[in-house]
Protein backbone atom coordinates (compact mmCIF):
# COMPACT_ATOMS: atom_id res chain seq x y z
CA UNK A 1 0.00 0.00 0.00
CA UNK A 2 1.18 3.48 -0.81
CA UNK A 3 1.31 5.18 2.60
CA UNK A 4 2.19 8.57 1.18
CA UNK A 5 0.04 10.87 -0.87
CA UNK A 6 0.78 10.97 -4.56
CA UNK A 7 1.55 8.31 -7.11
CA UNK A 8 3.67 5.26 -6.31
CA UNK A 9 7.24 5.39 -7.58
CA UNK A 10 7.49 4.67 -11.27
CA UNK A 11 11.09 3.82 -11.99
CA UNK A 12 10.91 2.35 -15.45
CA UNK A 13 14.36 2.19 -16.99
CA UNK A 14 15.27 0.14 -20.04
CA UNK A 15 18.99 0.82 -19.53
CA UNK A 16 19.15 -0.67 -16.07
CA UNK A 17 20.32 -4.15 -16.89
CA UNK A 18 22.69 -3.33 -19.73
CA UNK A 19 26.33 -2.39 -19.40
CA UNK A 20 29.42 -2.02 -21.57
CA UNK A 21 30.47 1.08 -23.51
CA UNK A 22 27.26 2.79 -23.14
CA UNK A 23 25.03 1.02 -20.69
CA UNK A 24 23.06 0.11 -23.75
CA UNK A 25 26.04 -1.01 -25.79
CA UNK A 26 25.87 -4.58 -26.90
CA UNK A 27 22.17 -4.65 -26.25
CA UNK A 28 21.50 -7.26 -28.85
CA UNK A 29 24.24 -9.43 -27.39
CA UNK A 30 23.05 -8.68 -23.90
CA UNK A 31 19.62 -9.96 -24.79
CA UNK A 32 20.99 -13.41 -25.43
CA UNK A 33 23.24 -13.36 -22.37
CA UNK A 34 20.49 -11.99 -20.18
CA UNK A 35 18.10 -14.60 -21.40
CA UNK A 36 20.48 -17.38 -20.50
CA UNK A 37 21.03 -15.81 -17.09
CA UNK A 38 17.34 -15.20 -16.54
CA UNK A 39 16.38 -18.72 -17.55
CA UNK A 40 19.07 -20.12 -15.27
CA UNK A 41 18.19 -17.94 -12.30
CA UNK A 42 14.50 -17.41 -12.78
CA UNK A 43 13.34 -19.69 -9.99
CA UNK A 44 13.71 -16.97 -7.40
CA UNK A 45 12.27 -13.50 -7.56
CA UNK A 46 14.91 -10.95 -8.39
CA UNK A 47 13.72 -7.55 -7.26
CA UNK A 48 16.98 -5.82 -8.22
CA UNK A 49 16.83 -6.61 -11.92
CA UNK A 50 13.30 -5.80 -12.83
CA UNK A 51 12.99 -7.27 -16.24
CA UNK A 52 14.29 -5.22 -19.11
CA UNK A 53 15.08 -7.64 -21.87
CA UNK A 54 13.51 -9.09 -24.94
CA UNK A 55 11.17 -12.03 -25.01
CA UNK A 56 12.81 -15.41 -25.18
CA UNK A 57 12.86 -16.84 -28.67
CA UNK A 58 10.61 -19.84 -29.19
CA UNK A 59 12.45 -23.00 -28.36
CA UNK A 60 12.67 -25.73 -30.89
CA UNK A 61 12.85 -29.34 -30.02
CA UNK A 62 16.26 -30.63 -30.94
CA UNK A 63 17.34 -34.22 -30.66
CA UNK A 64 19.83 -34.64 -27.84
CA UNK A 65 22.32 -36.50 -30.01
CA UNK A 66 22.49 -37.35 -33.70
CA UNK A 67 21.57 -40.94 -34.48
CA UNK A 68 24.51 -43.25 -35.09
CA UNK A 69 25.26 -44.19 -38.69
CA UNK A 70 23.11 -47.15 -39.62
CA UNK A 71 24.68 -50.51 -39.96
CA UNK A 72 23.05 -53.61 -41.36
CA UNK A 73 23.02 -55.28 -37.94
CA UNK A 74 21.48 -52.26 -36.24
CA UNK A 75 18.92 -51.84 -38.96
CA UNK A 76 17.75 -55.40 -38.70
CA UNK A 77 17.65 -55.08 -34.90
CA UNK A 78 15.55 -51.92 -35.23
CA UNK A 79 13.16 -53.66 -37.59
CA UNK A 80 12.82 -56.53 -35.16
CA UNK A 81 12.15 -54.14 -32.26
CA UNK A 82 9.65 -52.14 -34.25
CA UNK A 83 7.61 -55.26 -34.84
CA UNK A 84 7.37 -56.10 -31.17
CA UNK A 85 7.43 -52.74 -29.36
CA UNK A 86 4.71 -50.12 -29.61
CA UNK A 87 6.60 -46.90 -30.24
CA UNK A 88 6.10 -44.21 -27.62
CA UNK A 89 4.02 -41.33 -28.83
CA UNK A 90 6.07 -38.13 -28.96
CA UNK A 91 4.81 -35.69 -26.37
CA UNK A 92 5.70 -32.11 -25.67
CA UNK A 93 8.11 -31.47 -22.84
CA UNK A 94 6.45 -29.36 -20.15
CA UNK A 95 5.15 -29.31 -16.61
CA UNK A 96 1.92 -27.74 -15.45
CA UNK A 97 3.15 -25.66 -12.51
CA UNK A 98 -0.04 -23.97 -11.43
CA UNK A 99 -3.24 -22.16 -12.22
CA UNK A 100 -3.78 -18.51 -11.31
CA UNK A 101 -6.52 -15.99 -11.73
CA UNK A 102 -5.72 -13.44 -14.37
CA UNK A 103 -8.42 -10.81 -14.48
CA UNK A 104 -11.65 -12.46 -15.54
CA UNK A 105 -10.18 -15.83 -16.49
CA UNK A 106 -7.88 -18.56 -15.30
CA UNK A 107 -4.32 -18.87 -16.58
CA UNK A 108 -2.05 -21.88 -16.62
CA UNK A 109 1.56 -21.55 -15.49
CA UNK A 110 3.51 -24.00 -17.60
CA UNK A 111 7.20 -24.69 -17.32
CA UNK A 112 8.62 -25.60 -20.70
CA UNK A 113 12.13 -26.90 -20.20
CA UNK A 114 12.97 -24.29 -17.60
CA UNK A 115 11.15 -21.49 -19.37
CA UNK A 116 7.94 -20.37 -17.72
CA UNK A 117 4.91 -19.35 -19.71
CA UNK A 118 1.60 -18.08 -18.42
CA UNK A 119 -1.01 -19.13 -20.94
CA UNK A 120 -4.72 -18.71 -21.36
CA UNK A 121 -6.99 -21.23 -23.06
CA UNK A 122 -6.39 -21.24 -26.79
CA UNK A 123 -2.73 -20.29 -26.63
CA UNK A 124 0.07 -22.43 -27.98
CA UNK A 125 2.92 -23.98 -26.03
CA UNK A 126 6.44 -23.39 -27.33
CA UNK A 127 7.06 -27.13 -27.06
CA UNK A 128 4.05 -27.84 -29.27
CA UNK A 129 0.41 -28.29 -28.48
CA UNK A 130 -2.22 -25.86 -27.28
CA UNK A 131 -3.95 -25.08 -24.02
CA UNK A 132 -7.49 -26.35 -24.46
CA UNK A 133 -8.99 -25.25 -21.17
CA UNK A 134 -7.91 -24.06 -17.74
CA UNK A 135 -9.94 -24.86 -14.66
CA UNK A 136 -9.05 -24.74 -10.97
CA UNK A 137 -6.31 -27.30 -10.46
CA UNK A 138 -6.50 -28.81 -13.94
CA UNK A 139 -5.26 -27.86 -17.37
CA UNK A 140 -6.27 -29.57 -20.61
CA UNK A 141 -3.64 -29.63 -23.35
CA UNK A 142 -4.31 -30.57 -26.95
CA UNK A 143 -1.25 -32.43 -28.22
CA UNK A 144 0.27 -31.31 -31.52
CA UNK A 145 -0.10 -34.62 -33.29
CA UNK A 146 -3.41 -36.36 -33.50
CA UNK A 147 -5.24 -33.65 -31.57
CA UNK A 148 -5.52 -35.76 -28.43
CA UNK A 149 -6.58 -33.75 -25.38
CA UNK A 150 -4.88 -34.72 -22.14
CA UNK A 151 -5.76 -33.35 -18.72
CA UNK A 152 -3.02 -32.47 -16.26
CA UNK A 153 -3.25 -31.82 -12.55
CA UNK A 154 -0.84 -29.27 -11.16
CA UNK A 155 2.64 -30.75 -11.01
CA UNK A 156 1.96 -33.29 -13.75
CA UNK A 157 4.52 -33.88 -16.45
CA UNK A 158 3.69 -35.81 -19.60
CA UNK B 1 24.08 27.52 -14.00
CA UNK B 2 26.82 25.02 -14.78
CA UNK B 3 25.85 21.40 -14.62
CA UNK B 4 27.40 19.23 -11.97
CA UNK B 5 29.95 17.14 -13.88
CA UNK B 6 28.33 13.89 -12.81
CA UNK B 7 24.94 15.01 -14.06
CA UNK B 8 24.06 13.29 -17.31
CA UNK B 9 22.86 15.38 -20.21
CA UNK B 10 19.09 15.02 -20.55
CA UNK B 11 17.83 14.23 -24.01
CA UNK B 12 14.29 13.51 -25.09
CA UNK B 13 13.94 11.04 -27.92
CA UNK B 14 10.81 12.33 -29.54
CA UNK B 15 10.87 12.33 -33.30
CA UNK B 16 8.50 10.65 -35.68
CA UNK B 17 9.44 6.99 -36.11
CA UNK B 18 10.88 7.52 -39.60
CA UNK B 19 13.22 10.26 -38.40
CA UNK B 20 14.85 8.36 -35.57
CA UNK B 21 18.21 7.68 -37.27
CA UNK B 22 18.50 11.22 -38.57
CA UNK B 23 17.50 12.73 -35.23
CA UNK B 24 20.16 10.74 -33.42
CA UNK B 25 22.78 11.59 -36.05
CA UNK B 26 22.00 15.30 -35.64
CA UNK B 27 22.72 15.26 -31.90
CA UNK B 28 26.06 16.96 -31.23
CA UNK B 29 28.86 15.80 -28.96
CA UNK B 30 30.77 12.64 -28.21
CA UNK B 31 31.67 10.75 -25.06
CA UNK B 32 28.81 12.16 -23.01
CA UNK B 33 26.76 10.68 -20.22
CA UNK B 34 23.18 10.90 -21.36
CA UNK B 35 19.85 10.34 -19.67
CA UNK B 36 17.38 9.57 -22.43
CA UNK B 37 13.66 9.75 -22.31
CA UNK B 38 11.73 7.97 -25.03
CA UNK B 39 8.55 9.47 -26.46
CA UNK B 40 5.45 7.52 -25.58
CA UNK B 41 4.82 6.76 -29.24
CA UNK B 42 7.53 4.11 -28.88
CA UNK B 43 6.16 2.69 -25.65
CA UNK B 44 3.30 0.37 -24.73
CA UNK B 45 2.11 0.48 -21.14
CA UNK B 46 0.15 -2.01 -19.14
CA UNK B 47 -0.71 -2.27 -15.46
CA UNK B 48 -0.22 -5.85 -14.39
CA UNK B 49 -2.14 -7.15 -11.40
CA UNK B 50 -0.12 -10.06 -10.08
CA UNK B 51 -2.31 -12.98 -9.07
CA UNK B 52 -1.70 -14.61 -5.74
CA UNK B 53 0.87 -17.34 -6.06
CA UNK B 54 2.55 -15.74 -9.03
CA UNK B 55 5.78 -14.53 -7.51
CA UNK B 56 8.55 -15.88 -9.68
CA UNK B 57 10.25 -13.39 -11.93
CA UNK B 58 9.75 -15.49 -15.05
CA UNK B 59 6.09 -16.09 -14.25
CA UNK B 60 5.38 -12.41 -13.77
CA UNK B 61 7.25 -11.52 -16.93
CA UNK B 62 5.31 -14.11 -18.85
CA UNK B 63 2.02 -12.75 -17.53
CA UNK B 64 3.06 -9.21 -18.46
CA UNK B 65 3.80 -10.34 -22.00
CA UNK B 66 0.45 -12.09 -22.17
CA UNK B 67 -1.29 -8.86 -21.16
CA UNK B 68 0.66 -6.88 -23.76
CA UNK B 69 -0.31 -9.40 -26.45
CA UNK B 70 -3.93 -9.23 -25.36
CA UNK B 71 -4.01 -5.46 -25.59
CA UNK B 72 -1.62 -4.53 -28.37
CA UNK B 73 -0.86 -7.67 -30.38
CA UNK B 74 1.66 -10.42 -30.71
CA UNK B 75 4.58 -8.24 -31.74
CA UNK B 76 4.39 -5.98 -28.70
CA UNK B 77 4.36 -9.01 -26.43
CA UNK B 78 7.93 -9.72 -27.52
CA UNK B 79 9.30 -6.20 -26.99
CA UNK B 80 11.89 -5.51 -24.29
CA UNK B 81 10.23 -4.78 -20.96
CA UNK B 82 10.81 -2.66 -17.91
CA UNK B 83 8.78 -3.18 -14.77
CA UNK B 84 8.26 -0.83 -11.85
CA UNK B 85 7.27 -1.89 -8.38
CA UNK B 86 8.19 -5.54 -8.57
CA UNK B 87 7.09 -6.25 -5.00
CA UNK B 88 3.81 -4.41 -5.38
CA UNK B 89 0.51 -6.13 -5.98
CA UNK B 90 0.15 -4.06 -9.15
CA UNK B 91 3.01 -2.95 -11.35
CA UNK B 92 3.34 -0.71 -14.33
CA UNK B 93 5.05 -2.56 -17.16
CA UNK B 94 6.37 -0.73 -20.20
CA UNK B 95 7.47 -2.28 -23.47
CA UNK B 96 9.71 -0.39 -25.88
CA UNK B 97 10.00 -0.81 -29.62
CA UNK B 98 13.21 -2.82 -30.09
CA UNK B 99 14.14 -0.68 -33.11
CA UNK B 100 14.58 2.26 -30.74
CA UNK B 101 16.95 0.36 -28.49
CA UNK B 102 18.93 -0.87 -31.47
CA UNK B 103 19.22 2.64 -32.93
CA UNK B 104 20.17 4.19 -29.59
CA UNK B 105 22.68 1.46 -28.98
CA UNK B 106 24.38 1.92 -32.36
CA UNK B 107 24.42 5.69 -31.89
CA UNK B 108 25.88 5.46 -28.37
CA UNK B 109 28.62 3.07 -29.45
CA UNK B 110 29.52 5.20 -32.46
CA UNK B 111 29.69 8.43 -30.45
CA UNK B 112 31.16 6.92 -27.30
CA UNK B 113 28.21 8.04 -25.19
CA UNK B 114 27.16 6.38 -21.97
CA UNK B 115 23.39 6.13 -21.75
CA UNK B 116 22.78 6.21 -18.01
CA UNK B 117 19.01 5.85 -18.15
CA UNK B 118 16.43 5.24 -20.84
CA UNK B 119 12.97 5.99 -19.55
CA UNK B 120 9.53 6.33 -21.10
CA UNK B 121 8.57 10.00 -21.28
CA UNK B 122 5.36 9.76 -19.29
CA UNK B 123 6.97 7.64 -16.55
CA UNK B 124 9.84 10.11 -16.40
CA UNK B 125 7.35 12.97 -16.00
CA UNK B 126 5.70 11.14 -13.10
CA UNK B 127 9.01 10.58 -11.35
CA UNK B 128 10.20 14.14 -11.79
CA UNK B 129 6.92 15.61 -10.54
CA UNK B 130 6.04 13.30 -7.71
CA UNK B 131 6.35 16.13 -5.18
CA UNK B 132 3.71 18.12 -7.04
CA UNK B 133 1.32 15.19 -7.38
CA UNK B 134 -0.06 15.19 -3.87
CA UNK B 135 -3.49 13.63 -4.34
CA UNK B 136 -4.02 10.22 -2.76
CA UNK B 137 -6.11 9.26 -5.76
CA UNK B 138 -5.11 10.99 -8.93
CA UNK B 139 -4.08 10.91 -12.54
CA UNK B 140 -1.35 12.45 -14.62
CA UNK B 141 -2.46 13.21 -18.17
CA UNK B 142 0.48 14.32 -20.30
CA UNK B 143 0.11 15.58 -23.84
CA UNK B 144 3.35 15.58 -25.81
CA UNK B 145 4.53 14.66 -29.30
CA UNK B 146 0.95 14.23 -30.48
CA UNK B 147 0.18 11.65 -27.85
CA UNK B 148 -1.84 11.78 -24.68
CA UNK B 149 -0.74 9.40 -21.95
CA UNK B 150 -2.81 9.08 -18.79
CA UNK B 151 -2.13 7.03 -15.70
CA UNK B 152 -4.42 6.72 -12.69
CA UNK B 153 -3.34 5.78 -9.17
CA UNK B 154 -4.99 5.23 -5.82
CA UNK B 155 -3.49 4.50 -2.38
CA UNK B 156 -3.06 0.83 -3.35
CA UNK B 157 -0.97 1.55 -6.42
CA UNK B 158 -1.34 2.17 -10.11
CA UNK B 159 -4.78 1.38 -11.51
CA UNK B 160 -4.39 1.87 -15.24
CA UNK B 161 -2.28 3.57 -17.87
CA UNK B 162 -3.48 4.50 -21.31
CA UNK B 163 -1.61 6.14 -24.16
CA UNK B 164 -3.43 7.38 -27.24
CA UNK B 165 -2.88 9.45 -30.32
CA UNK B 166 -4.15 12.90 -29.43
CA UNK B 167 -6.59 14.06 -32.04
CA UNK B 168 -10.03 15.52 -32.38
CA UNK B 169 -11.32 11.99 -32.35
CA UNK B 170 -10.37 11.86 -28.70
CA UNK B 171 -12.11 14.75 -26.98
CA UNK B 172 -11.48 15.78 -23.41
CA UNK B 173 -14.76 14.22 -22.40
CA UNK B 174 -13.40 10.81 -23.38
CA UNK B 175 -10.46 11.25 -21.02
CA UNK B 176 -12.82 12.31 -18.25
CA UNK B 177 -15.02 9.29 -18.87
CA UNK B 178 -12.04 6.95 -18.80
CA UNK B 179 -10.49 8.24 -15.58
CA UNK B 180 -13.97 8.23 -14.06
CA UNK B 181 -14.15 4.52 -14.81
CA UNK B 182 -10.91 3.89 -12.93
CA UNK B 183 -11.79 5.80 -9.75
CA UNK B 184 -14.81 7.78 -8.59
CA UNK B 185 -12.94 10.88 -7.52
CA UNK B 186 -9.49 12.40 -7.50
CA UNK B 187 -7.26 15.04 -8.97
CA UNK B 188 -6.21 14.86 -12.60
CA UNK B 189 -2.97 16.73 -13.21
CA UNK B 190 -2.77 18.03 -16.77
CA UNK B 191 0.65 18.41 -18.33
CA UNK B 192 1.07 19.92 -21.78
CA UNK B 193 -2.65 20.72 -22.10
CA UNK B 194 -5.25 22.64 -20.17
CA UNK B 195 -8.58 21.29 -19.11
CA UNK B 196 -11.47 23.52 -20.15
CA UNK B 197 -13.45 22.77 -17.02
CA UNK B 198 -11.89 22.61 -13.55
CA UNK B 199 -14.19 19.98 -12.12
CA UNK B 200 -16.22 17.12 -13.55
CA UNK B 201 -18.00 14.59 -11.35
CA UNK B 202 -15.66 13.73 -8.52
CA UNK B 203 -12.58 14.70 -10.49
CA UNK B 204 -10.79 18.01 -10.20
CA UNK B 205 -8.44 19.08 -12.97
CA UNK B 206 -5.20 20.87 -12.09
CA UNK B 207 -2.97 22.32 -14.78
CA UNK B 208 0.78 21.84 -14.44
CA UNK B 209 3.43 23.67 -16.39
CA UNK B 210 5.85 21.57 -18.46
CA UNK B 211 9.42 21.98 -17.28
CA UNK B 212 11.98 22.97 -19.88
Amino acid sequence: MNLFAGPPALDLDFARTTRPGSRLAGWALAVGVTLIAVIAASDLPDPESEFAHAAPPPRRSLPSAPPPPPTLARESQAIAESDSVIPARPRPDFTVVGVVEGGDRLLAIIDQRGETAVLAAGQALAAGGRVESVTAGEVAIRLPKGGTVLRYRIGDTP
Amino acid sequence: MARWPADPLRLALAPAPTDLGRWLADQPGTGLRIALTVADVWIRYVVAVWPRGLWRHSERESLARLRLRDIYGREEGDWPLACSGWRARRSVVAAVDPAVLAAVNAWAVERGHVVTTLRPAWADAVQRRRRSLTARTGALARLADGRLTVGVWDPMGWLAVRSLVASHALPESEIRRWIGQQAAAGVCYCLGWRSATPEVGGWRFANLVEEP
